[in-house]
């Protein structure tokens, strides 16, 4: 078992230096370390708690909970700002057509995002990594999903995802190996629903979830107690920080509060240090023999750019000008209705039941694909809301608020973004961050495929609503983002337009690797979280085979 | 916070449950078959008595009247004694009216036959919007409207109670695994018709894009409402 | 009459074991018998290898020999002695890594005397002085079944390599000189059929004693205090005798449930030690036997725990409180570190479970806190060991988990205070409040429990070794100059 040194400075060396602690950056860590190398990991974020966060969420406000402030709970670093909204804070600016459409929400801590997720463990199609051989839209990615199946594979047996081995309820169902553990169950609300609109072609089938369904790695099973997202208080559902801990009892060392500002590289562009910010302000050098960034879509890319230097000056791994690029995002709405007869959804985790069907068709060379998960968050306080709203009290207000919650249903439905150039991050002239660095801006248009996608998928929800004579029956006027964060160090095969290769290397610099959600060259309608990872593990053996080389 | 975290060796990250492994006492007492037994010398035995939760402050009459206020309104006979101070102390804090106009409800409350009747009696004395702001924050758990609510419940709140026969309160895990693949319970309530009532909150991570949620009317009257967002 | 537990200490045979394990006695000399070797031929008896299994179910002999998730009976179980890493053996029937070429004859000698085949002694890990008890028909089947019931695996497995002077084997000599009754189990003709099944299962096979007995300062059984308790590790084994700080309260019912699912509500559960005995053992024992058992425990003498007669059986503390009136919204939203308080911490890692006022799941899936003997016992160990080490049991058809959080905690790593805090509260509003927990308590704990006297000692053995041969040398000098002056006759 090796660990990274540290000399009288502070300064590190080891084999490997990775930037980023999230799902992608923890799972890579512990991969190498698993394998002998001496790992860092550097995370601009604070060490947390589950437990202190748990609380935080219950001493929330009702305001804040029922808006779904999913940020406000987990503290941040004063350093390391990562976008709040209750109220909004300016670390990241918005602008554009779809500017409001892209405010994201991820966490700078030890764990990354996957703190708060749904567990949502969904694979692309075969065909989504063909988009424009297919459809004529977008980009192809440079591998096919037949050589990152085996990723995926080996993603959904280190998280433990829990789905179904009926080929007929998979989406794909191309797989070589069954899931680890067995789907969760559906609930009544998911059963009715799948029962209402499958004969009408809309394709209800369990998501596959990283969650327990039975005690597994020392974790218990899922206990249906509804607060995936914005934290599991008992560890049923997976969270990167699981790879943190197995990383470092394995040797890898992971640094908190420590934000990576500087990249140097050498007369061959190979990287041969980071620089870094500790808490107290102090700067210090971690030299290795390879890196990967892993901080996030929006956080990688604006590093790379932040670091541009004297030979590389449109930023780190840019000599094609895409770093920032291609910004992509499951851009969503929601559709609300009371029917006519109790679902019940509220009733076990966060989200069990999607409806796929209209996931893929030759329609998806005209507009956009979409998904539309039927939301298991509980409606009660949406339904306190109403309810209080009317002026009820006594045992009125108590059916008012019970018959919301227990006929209500919440429908989140996911488009498919394009690639497209403009919509791009570049580095703020005016706002900086508490050390000094640039913030991000991002400028956004989801563009008329997604518009069209929208207005399909209106149609479609109206009709649902029928299915359940629907009453108080709305769409979100507005689209919101859903966190799944592409594109903005997009794979190619060719350097000139895109910035790393199928192995998320670094067309520019032998030794970088750049894995997650950036690399992505198309985003499917489906959580990315799954294809993030199966890409890093790819990079990791990628890396793997070039430490054995040196 | 991680003091004796291991530096030995774990085995891979692998799909095993991994909770057991050299922690058996019984076979350690086996094996140390030549060692003597200390008797467990960190078994202090101080006797103290054993911490009470704290019992609530004696009730002013202020209080007394304002708990039975509340029970009277939201038709709830189980409300804690607790909570009821902090609502208090909290809507008192917010406005400088709150004392006169609770003293006021309290007076009506002994009258009100229903809970409806009593919301009638607070409007005809002018007092609608601070008896709603009490129902709220029973309901809600929070004192206010906005982001700076005091928060004085969370799993009582009474909007929970509402459908405890059917839901677990998010973060509590009531009904052990696997529990929702059984039937909800009846639900008990005429299905919904068309109200006039604003669109919900959305749940599951949509952020505030151009229009922010409406929170429910919850400040007393006679005060200016906090900001909004 | 009941088997009797092993001789109690005299000063005398204290001196002579000290001596010997001083001066490192001789192997014992063990001449075996010219190998008789049974070799049932292909035509062997499905039931007696049916009945061996059964019996290496009910001895337990897969808790040691199987690693978790390895071939059975393959051995490699390293068991963290304070003494030392003590491996298990490999017992199948592979010639060349297991026991393929024991004679009957050594699979008993090791079984009931602690020798294995080629004269070396087991260490007491093995529970030799309770299998002693096994009848002759019975170690018959147990080698017929692990002869000709059980895959040969031919891999080797660690040997056991303990620090001087435990590793000198021979010494085992003296302890079972002191220790082993070599007899077989003696029926009490006065106690019925079911009793004396009991009796067999529980102390020939089961091994009850093993653990629940305290031991003096040799590590021998106290038969003065059979099954009243005892430590173990950083777990506490408790008093099953029939009184009613012991098992006196329970019903039948309730004994036989915990025995077969691990868990009997409103009285306790099985963790850490007991948990793995009802997953690999006591589950798949037949009902009779585990009744039989039952009856055979309530014939044990009473023997009260000290200080626990007042307050009645450890299981009857304790009603549901909640501390949440108080609790919530005392913080803010945002906090890094607020949870200092034993209620605060409770609440944040215990409550989504356990519930906010102790009161468990409704179908008790998560157990309540109050009428649980772990909380309500006068001993805390079991209830600090589960909150390090968690709990996992898989018997009856249901699994339960209740995740550790020491620092392999995959939930959260808590630390010595953190978890002294989480027990006082618990202690205090749901269980035995005249009990408190230090971090000192909680450290002791995650280092495998309070150190035994010999392991402490362990490094001044060498010395003290040479100090005696010293003085030893000395008083011979003393006596031989004595000689020497003596006028010849």
């Amino acid at each position: 078992m090796k660990s990274p040194a540290f000399d009288s400075r502070g300064d590190a060396t080891a084999d490997v230096i990775v930037v980023g602690s999230g799902v992608v950056g923890a799972m890579i860590a512990d991969q190498l370390a698993g394998k002998g190398h001496s790992v860092l990991v550097l995370e601009a974020g604070p060490r947390i708690d589950r437990g202190q966060v748990v609380e935080n969420w219950r001493n929330m406000p009702f305001f804040n909970r029922v808006g779904s402030d999913f940020q406000g709970l987990f503290p941040q670093s004063p350093l390391a700002p990562a976008p709040l909204y209750f109220p909004k804070n300016d670390y990241v600016l918005t602008t554009g057509p779809s500017g409001g459409s892209f405010q994201q929400g991820y966490l700078r801590v030890v764990g990354g995002t996957t703190w708060h997720w749904a567990a949502s463990c969904w694979r692309h199609l075969p065909v989504d990594m063909r988009m424009k051989s297919t459809y004529g839209v977008g980009r192809d990615w440079p591998i096919s999903y037949d050589e990152l199946e085996p990723f995926y594979c080996d993603a959904e047996d280190r998280m433990g995802v829990a789905g179904p081995n009926d080929p007929a309820l998979q989406s794909p169902s191309e797989r070589s190996r069954p899931y680890p553990m067995d789907m969760i169950p559906w609930g009544y609300g998911d059963r009715r629903f799948a029962e209402v609109v499958n004969p009408h072609g809309y394709r209800s089938v369990p998501i596959p979830q990283a969650r327990n369904t039975r005690p597994w790695n020392g974790r218990p099973e899922c206990c249906g107690n509804n607060n995936c997202q914005p934290i599991c208080p008992i560890s049923a559902m997976y969270n990167g920080i699981h790879h943190v801990t197995s990383a470092e009892a394995k040797g890898a060392k992971v640094l908190a509060e420590a934000v990576v500002y500087k990249i140097d590289t050498d007369e061959n562009n190979r990287v041969t240090a980071v620089h870094w910010y500790d808490a107290g302000r102090r700067t210090r050098k971690a030299t290795g023999k390879v890196f990967v960034l892993a901080c996030n879509g929006i956080e990688t890319p604006r590093l790379l750019l932040i670091a541009a230097n004297a030979r590389n000056p449109r930023g780190i791994a840019n000599s094609s000008d895409q770093v920032g690029r291609n910004m992509m995002d499951h851009s969503g709405f929601h559709c609300t209705f009371l029917a006519k007869e109790p679902i019940w959804t509220g009733r076990g985790p966060a989200q069990s039941s999607c409806l796929v069907g209209p996931r893929d068709g030759t329609f998806r060379s005209e507009y956009s694909a979409n998904k539309i998960i039927l939301n298991n968050i509980t409606r009660v306080g949406p339904a306190t809301t109403q309810a209080l709203k009317l002026g009820l009290v006594g045992k009125e207000l108590d059916d008012e608020i019970r018959r919301r919650t227990a006929f209500g249903v919440d429908l989140s439905i996911s488009l498919e973004p394009l690639p497209d150039p403009n919509n791009r991050l570049t580095l703020s002239a005016t706002r900086r961050d508490p050390l000094g660095l640039p913030c991000p801006d991002i400028h956004y248009d989801v563009g008329e495929y997604v518009r069209k996608g929208a207005e399909a998928s209106r149609r479609q929800l109206e009709h649902i609503g029928s299915l359940f004579g629907a009453v108080e029956f709305h769409i979100t006027p507005d689209l919101n983002a859903n966190n799944h964060i592409m594109g903005g160090t997009i794979m190619g095969a060719s350097p000139k337009d895109s910035v790393v290769d199928g192995d998320c290397r670094a067309h520019d610099h032998a030794n970088l690797w750049l894995p997650g959600g950036g690399a992505m060259p198309s985003g499917s309608v489906v959580n990315s979280t799954l294809t993030m990872v199966a890409l890093g593990l790819k990079a990791a053996a990628s890396i793997e085979r070039e430490l054995q080389r040196a | 916070m991680s003091d004796g975290r291991p530096g030995t060796d774990t085995p891979d990250y692998a799909p095993r449950s991994g909770v057991r492994d050299h922690d058996s006492g019984r076979r350690q007492v086996l094996a140390a078959s030549l060692a003597a037994l200390l008797g467990g010398p960190w078994l202090s035995r101080l006797a103290s008595g054993a911490a009470q939760p704290s019992s609530p402050a004696a009730a002013a009459p202020e209080q007394e009247a304002f708990l039975a206020f509340s029970r009277a309104i939201t038709g709830h006979a189980e409300l804690n004694a607790t909570t009821a101070r902090r609502i208090y102390d909290a809507m008192r804090k917010a406005s400088g009216d709150f004392t006169a106009q609770a003293a006021r409800l309290g007076e009506l409350a002994k009258d009100a036959a229903t809970p409806q009747a009593l919301l009638a009696d607070a409007s005809t004395a002018g007092l609608r919007e601070t008896a709603l702001a009490v129902v709220a924050a029973w309901y809600t758990g929070s004192v206010g409207s906005d982001s700076n609510a005091t928060v004085v419940a969370y799993r009582e709140a009474l909007m929970y109670r509402t459908v405890e026969d059917g839901q677990t309160v998010p973060t509590y895990c009531n009904y052990g695994p696997a529990w929702w693949v059984a039937d909800p319970p009846p639900v008990r309530v005429s299905p919904p018709v068309e109200k006039p009532s604003p669109e919900p909150p959305t749940t599951g991570f949509p952020v505030p894009t151009t229009r922010p949620p409406a929170p429910p009317a919850s400040t007393p009257q006679g005060t200016p409402s906090p900001e909004r967002r | 009459m009941m088997p009797s537990p092993p001789l109690p200490v005299s000063a005398t045979a204290f001196a002579k074991s000290a001596v010997a394990l001083l001066l490192g006695i001789l192997a014992w000399a063990a001449p075996g018998a010219a190998a008789s070797q049974t070799a049932p031929g292909p035509g062997t008896d499905a039931a007696l290898i049916e009945r061996g299994r059964y019996l290496a179910i009910a001895a337990d002999c897969t808790a040691c020999h199987t690693v978790k998730g390895g071939k059975p009976f393959a051995g490699g179980y390293s068991v963290e002695s304070p003494l030392g890493t003590i491996y298990a053996t490999n017992i199948t029937p592979s010639k060349t890594a297991g026991i393929g070429n024991y004679t009957e004859r050594q699979f008993a000698r090791a079984l009931r005397e602690g020798i294995r085949a080629d004269g070396a002694h087991l260490y007491p890990a093995m529970p030799y002085t309770a299998y002693t008890l096994m009848t002759d028909e019975d170690v018959h089947a147990l080698y017929v079944y692990f002869m000709h019931g059980v895959e040969p695996v031919d891999a080797e497995v660690a040997k056991t390599e303990l620090p001087f002077p435990f590793n000198v084997r021979a010494s085992m000599a003296a302890w079972n000189l002191l220790f082993l009754d070599n007899e077989r189990f003696r029926p009490d003709p006065a106690a019925s059929e079911q009793v004396n099944r009991g009796a067999y299962l529980a102390n020939a096979l089961a091994h009850c004693g093993t653990c629940h007995t305290p031991r003096n300062a040799l590590m021998a059984e106290r038969a003065d205090r059979f099954l009243s308790g005892a430590q173990l590790g950083a777990w506490y084994a408790p008093n099953i005798t029939s009184d009613a700080s012991g098992i006196g309260r329970w019903s039948d019912a309730d004994l036989v449930r915990y025995l077969r699912t691990g868990h009997a509500q409103g009285k306790g559960q099985a963790a850490g030690p007991m948990a793995e005995a009802v997953e690999n053992s006591f589950q798949h024992l037949r009902p009779e036997d585990l009744q039989a058992m039952v009856a055979y425990l309530r014939t044990v003498p009473p023997v009260a725990d000290a200080g626990g007669q007042a307050a009645g059986p450890a299981f009857s503390r304790g009603r549901p409180a909640s501390s949440e009136a108080e609790l919530r919204g005392s913080f803010g939203p945002n906090e890094r570190d607020s949870l200092k308080t034993g209620a605060a911490l409770y609440s944040a890692h215990c409550a989504s479970c356990h519930q906010p006022d102790g009161s468990g799941s409704a179908n008790q899936r998560y157990p309540s806190l109050f009428h649980n003997t772990a909380t309500g016992s006068p001993n805390p160990s079991n209830l600090v060991a589960v909150i390090l080490y968690g709990v996992e049991r898989e018997a009856s058809g249901q699994y339960a988990l209740m995740p550790r959080f020491d620092g392999k905690s995959y939930v959260s790593a808590l630390s010595d205070e953190q978890i002294a805090a989480i027990s006082n509260y618990v202690l205090a509003q749901y269980g035995n409040g005249d009990v408190k927990v230090s971090s000192r308590d909680v450290s002791t704990a995650r280092h495998g429990g309070p150190r035994p006297l010999l392991a402490k000692v362990q490094p001044f053995i060498v010395w003290g070794m040479i100090a005696a041969l010293l003085v030893i040398a000395a008083l011979a000098a003393v006596v031989l100059s004595r000689r020497r002056r003596r006028p010849a006759a």
